[in-house]
């Protein structure tokens, strides 16, 4: 990933490799081309593109990882993820992943705003 | 038991003073994507969670899988129910827990609402480009 090298990349996925995004169900995938595409475009529209592991670890069934991406789009402006990856893997490659991840805010609203939109009330009514 | 179990547990009762007996008085929550939404405090939980329950009455928190990682535990979790206005309240996400003294004294998340609607390729595309 950090070598931008796209064949190294998808060898490490299985080719029926199942991807969800459960905050976002209709980004579900299935099958490593559909990763390539994905990197391809990522590689080309973040030049720079850094992928920081910031933790991990294996549980019986799954890998957790922790991320940070990072760099900067062609446009000139900061391209940064923060993301959570479960990870599952079958004959040494990743067979299924469920990614949790979003740009990182620069100028959030803080958390009474995020209370607001998860429960549709301001606070106190 | 553990502390996340006992603290699932108390917030699917609804009971804040449960809620709140699980976490140290200088609580620290964590949003890496959204760090505006930091805060410390258990107070802040107290009123978020209020907040929450008042909002969606039969709130609920599933764990929908876990593991102890290090000395953090892991929880991929989603929090349901159905707003006063019938509108659903659905959210995922994994939780980062780590103790002091048997409580919890920080949780890093990426927690999110589940939204429908762009499909992968766009996704990516509103990763890669500046307009959103």
């Amino acid at each position: 990933m950090n070598r931008h090298d796209l064949d190294a990349f998808v060898a490490c996925f299985q080719p029926d490799f199942d991807s969800q995004q459960p905050i976002h169900p209709d980004r579900h995938f299935v099958g490593s081309d559909q990763v390539r595409k994905n990197w391809t475009r990522m590689f080309e529209g973040v030049p720079d593109f850094e992928g920081t592991l910031l933790h991990a670890a294996v549980t019986p069934d799954a890998i957790w990882s922790e991320w940070d991406w990072h760099g900067t789009r062609t446009d000139g402006t900061p391209f940064h993820v923060a993301a959570n990856i479960i990870f599952g893997v079958r004959d040494d490659r990743f067979a299924w992943a469920r990614l949790y991840m979003d740009s990182v805010e620069t100028e959030g609203l803080g958390i009474d705003v995020q209370l607001r939109n998860w429960t549709g009330k301001e606070e106190g009514k | 038991m553990t502390i996340i179990d006992q603290i699932i547990e108390a917030m699917n009762r609804h009971d804040l003073d449960a809620v709140i007996a699980c976490v140290t008085p200088d609580y620290i929550s964590e949003q890496p994507a959204h760090p505006s939404r930091s805060y410390v405090g258990s107070g802040q939980l107290r009123t978020n969670l209020g907040r929450i329950f008042a909002s969606v009455p039969n709130f609920r928190a599933d764990v929908l899988a876990e593991g102890m990682i290090n000395d953090e535990h892991w929880i991929e979790t989603r929090w349901h129910g159905t707003r006063a206005d019938d509108t659903a309240f659905d959210l995922r996400g994994v939780m980062i827990f780590a103790t002091r003294n048997g409580l919890i004294s920080r949780n890093r998340h990426y927690f999110e609402p589940v939204e429908a609607g762009t499909d992968v390729t766009a996704g990516i595309s509103s990763w890669t480009s500046s307009k959103q």
